[in-house]
């Protein structure tokens, strides 16, 4: 201990803590203010004195006492050091302000890339996005269109980093220049899924990467539904696009509910069944989001208009086009139909407002407006 | 007494002399026949034994040797027999001068009556190349010898009509036979009805339409991708209608493959290209050709045509590989006991194949299979084979009762005019090189004939930085962009045919961004 000076005593303190058990927040305040505080806890565990409020536990009084907890704390930190993952805790700076007030909080946050506090997003400028990992590309759509112009709204993204409609909310706010927060169900080092490395290396250069398990840590299944309430908790409110009615995105709900936080739904189509989770939120009464301008009025954040020169700036085929892809129509074939032009027209204009980033091209060859 | 009687072997596809040299010695009857004969050449002698006797004609006593030279290359089938019976009776006195300006093709059988053969197209055609210009075959194989025009073809049912046909040349009397005129045989068959088959029948599917278009004009090679039942199959088989009448010389190059397999197509002369379906079970062999005696296989008899691969990505790796070669050079060398037989294999490859493995990637969220699945499902296709594809398509299910999409496309006939149209300026513009079609131009023919202004450079580059495009799709898209400006007629390349060109490289973009 001799060799760690002060504030990261205190960090590795917490993290130790943090190993004693779950949920961690509650246990690790117990040891605390039963030991008479954080040092003094490290100290009678190294001296092996149990105060009788833990001694009542006998797993946890053992754990307390067994120096490899105390190794292995050291060890996380020590990883944590060498591969830049910083960690707060609910009393330190830079813990977000949202999540401290939820009850089953982390004791410990890793985190990779700017907390939002050091990117000027205090709690309320934080919405989260969720959905379906196997999503329709109108669920893609929506969620990487509104996500885009929330961000542009200087709202922050939260997500999860799933495939689908998570990385689509990534996406679109970063395409707007603004901040997105991973919140991981894994260690922050571990990419999964992998083929999101690419994107994970521009969360983490233009936001942030969370995850209250230690560096390391693989993506168990069972860390997923624990790791839904930090999405809600950091945010101001959580949308989903396209959830099944039983689904990971329809715990984020629950726990934002819980959470006393706004949930905004986008509808779906009735018969999709990726879209059952929405509509029933939406009869339930949840706000219905047509578009990224319901989220920011229920937020009271002044809408910003997107200006419509983009669409005055073209003409012929690519006029059409984009009108045809804002209608809803994906395919070239349909936009064909719609635009009633010549195919080659059509082609070589798509290929135009690619360029001028006015539409793009999802891998299934599907058009969307950017 | 020795006789020399002119036939034809066959090799490969291509016919070839074989001198047969009869010789008489004096000893005890027999036949003998050498020169690397396989059995069935081996076994003629008791067909032209019989065949001799039952005509009516003596078989001459004696020691009777039979040479076919030359005799260092292997020989096979019954295609021999009429010329050594000719040869055997012309050392039997029977008188006919002439024999040596005609070349016999024929089997026979016992009765001394004749049985058509296979390939005889290739060895009267090799006939008119070294200047014989008279062959006598079987009567079935009259209308198929005589689509050579410089061979005069007297067809015969038997040794004895033979004999006086060869005759009647040489006894002065005025009494000569006029050669067999083509007779136009029967109508070619639809090759697998593609005749019937009209692009008018195709509701909705502009994209893939359009590709097929391009496709067929250029000569590209294309592959269409999406659900079953959406449609790819029945696109695929109308695209040979959309592609010009072979040429004369063309057809003369296509109807020997089918001759040499004794397909009933050859009866005539096959003036449209030829449409060849392949299925994932087909084998190496029957793919590519192969066997004992090299037989042609899919790929020769899709020779100036389409070859069809449906469900790509079911095909065994090694299956594809062997398309490598002929792709590259529009024949395919198969090599047999030492000998190397040559195909021509220069077909346009059209593939179809579902883009994953439950088929459903394109149809709006009905797919099942998690990313690394759909990725596997591609990456079964082989990588070279993919790169040298210039025209990939998705394909989409189209709401066939939804009247809007419904509405029925242009007639074949529409389109093919648009497509001749854009070879002849192709053939225009090649007739100094040693392709002819856009499809065809490699690095640096691309660069001569696809010299683009600064102003598609510019989109290029962009294009280039957004997606990151190698070297060949670079080719690939000037290629495609080359045969848009010739469907319009117009000489030089233009930013919108790039633009357009860009968007058929789906599965290049797709792969680039897996790695
Ligand atoms: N666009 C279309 N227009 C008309 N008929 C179609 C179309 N798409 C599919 N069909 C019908 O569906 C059948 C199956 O199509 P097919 O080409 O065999 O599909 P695939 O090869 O893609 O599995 C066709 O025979 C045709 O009757
Ligand atoms: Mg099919």
């Amino acid at each position: 201990m001799a060799d760690i000076v002060n504030a990261s005593e205190n960090a590795v303190i917490h993290i130790w803590l943090s190993l004693m058990g779950k949920p961690n927040y509650r246990i690790s305040e117990m040891i605390t203010s039963s030991c008479g505080g954080l040092r003094n806890a490290w100290d009678m565990s190294e001296k092996r004195h149990v105060p009788d409020e833990i001694q009542k536990n006998r797993r946890l009084a053992e754990r307390f006492t067994d120096p490899s907890q105390r190794e292995r704390a050291l060890d996380i930190y020590r990883q944590c050091e060498r591969k830049g993952i910083g960690a707060v805790f609910p009393d330190s700076d830079g813990y977000p302000d949202l999540l401290k007030e939820i009850i089953n909080r982390p004791s410990v946050l890793y985190y990779a890339g700017r907390l939002p506090c050091d990117a000027g997003k205090d709690g309320y400028a934080m919405l989260s996005v969720v959905g379906s990992r196997r999503c329709t590309p109108y669920g893609r759509t929506n969620a990487y269109g509104i996500s885009r112009e929330l961000a542009l709204a200087g709202i922050g993204i939260v997500s999860g980093m799933a495939r689908g409609i998570d990385s689509e909310a990534h996406r679109g706010a970063l395409s707007a220049g603004g901040y997105t927060l991973a919140v991981l169900g894994s260690g922050t080092d571990i990419i999964y899924p992998p083929e999101n490395a690419r994107l994970y290396s521009e969360i983490l250069e233009k936001g942030c990467v969370i995850s209250e398990y230690p560096p390391g840590t693989q993506p168990y299944r069972s860390n997923f539904p624990a790791r839904n309430r930090i999405i809600s908790g950091i945010s101001a409110g959580t949308l989903v696009i396209e959830a099944a009615r039983s689904s990971g995105a329809m715990i984020t709900v629950d726990r934002a509910i819980e959470q006393n936080r706004n949930v905004y739904a986008v509808p779906g189509n009735i018969t999709s069944e990726s879209s059952q989770g929405c509509n029933s939120l939406i009869r339930s009464g949840v706000v219905c989001v047509t578009s990224h301008n319901d989220i920011l009025a229920d937020m009271n954040i002044e809408s910003r208009e997107r200006e419509c020169g983009w669409i005055n700036g073209l003409y012929g085929a690519e006029a059409a086009c984009a009108s045809a892809i804002n209608r809803g129509y994906y395919t070239v074939n349909d936009i064909v139909r719609y635009a009633d032009m010549s195919i080659t027209d059509i082609l070589s204009a798509l290929t135009m407002l690619e360029i001028k980033c006015i539409v793009s091209k999802a891998e299934d060859g599907t058009y969307r407006l950017v | 007494m020795t006789a020399h009687i002119n036939t034809f072997g066959l090799r490969g596809v291509n016919g070839f002399l074989v001198d047969a040299e009869i010789n008489i010695s004096k000893g005890l009857p027999y036949l003998d026949i050498i020169g690397m004969g396989n059995t069935a050449v081996r076994e003629s002698a008791g067909r032209i034994r019989a065949a001799i006797e039952n005509m009516g004609y003596d078989m001459p006593l004696g020691r009777i040797t039979v040479n076919l030279a030359p005799a260092g290359v292997r020989k096979e089938g019954a295609c021999y027999d009429l010329a050594i019976a000719m040869g055997i009776l012309k050392c039997a006195g029977c008188d006919m001068p002439h024999s040596g300006r005609f070349g016999f093709i024929g089997e026979l059988s016992l009765d001394g009556f004749l049985r058509p053969v296979r390939g005889v197209l290739s060895m009267v055609k090799e006939a008119a190349r070294i200047g014989i210009r008279k062959c006598i075959v079987p009567v079935e194989n009259a209308d198929e010898a005589a689509l050579i025009d410089s061979c005069e073809i007297y067809p015969v049912a038997s040794v004895q009509e033979a004999v006086h046909t060869v005759c009647s040349f040489s006894d002065g009397s005025g009494e000569v036979r006029t050669p067999w005129k083509y007779s136009g045989g029967t109508r070619m068959r639809d090759m697998r009805g593609e005749a019937r088959a009209d692009f008018a029948d195709v509701k909705g599917q502009e994209q893939a339409v359009r590709a097929a278009e391009l496709a067929a004009a250029g000569g590209h090679n294309i592959l269409f991708m999406g659900a079953p039942g959406c449609g790819k199959t029945m696109i695929a088989t109308r695209m040979a209608g959309i592609l010009p009448e072979l040429t004369k010389e063309e057809a003369l190059e296509v109807t020997p493959v089918y001759s040499v397999l004794n397909m009933p197509e050859s009866a005539s002369l096959i003036t449209r290209p030829p449409f060849r379906t392949v299925y994932p079970d087909v084998t190496k062999a029957g793919l590519t050709g192969g066997g004992g005696t090299p037989v042609p296989g899919e790929i020769s008899l899709a020779h100036k045509g389409i070859l069809f691969l449906d469900e790509l990505a079911e095909f065994g790796r090694n299956v594809i590989q062997c398309l490598r070669q002929p792709m590259e050079t529009g024949a395919v060398s198969i090599s047999r006991c030492g000998e190397t037989v040559t195909f021509p294999a220069e077909f346009m490859l059209v593939a179809a194949s579902n883009p994953c493995r439950c088929g459903n990637l394109f149809e709006n969220g009905k797919c099942i299979c998690t990313p690394f699945q759909a990725k596997e499902y591609l990456s079964r296709i082989s990588r070279p084979v993919l790169d040298r594809i210039d025209i990939q398509v998705p394909v989409r299910r189209v709401d066939l009762e939804n009247t809007e999409s419904g509405h029925t496309g242009e007639s074949s006939e529409a389109i093919r005019d648009r497509v001749i149209k854009a070879r002849l300026i192709q053939s225009e513009r090649y007739r100094n090189e040693s392709v002819r079609l856009n499809g065809r131009l490699d690095g640096a023919l691309v660069r001569k004939y696809c010299a683009v202004d600064a102003e598609c450079e510019r989109l290029l580059r962009i294009c280039a930085d957004r997606e990151g495009i190698s070297v060949r799709g670079y080719e690939k898209i000037l290629k495609i962009a080359r045969t848009a400006a010739d469907l319009e007629g117009r000489r030089d390349i233009t930013s919108k045919d790039i633009a357009e060109a860009v968007q058929y490289r789906f599965l290049d973009s797709y792969f680039q961004e897996a790695v």
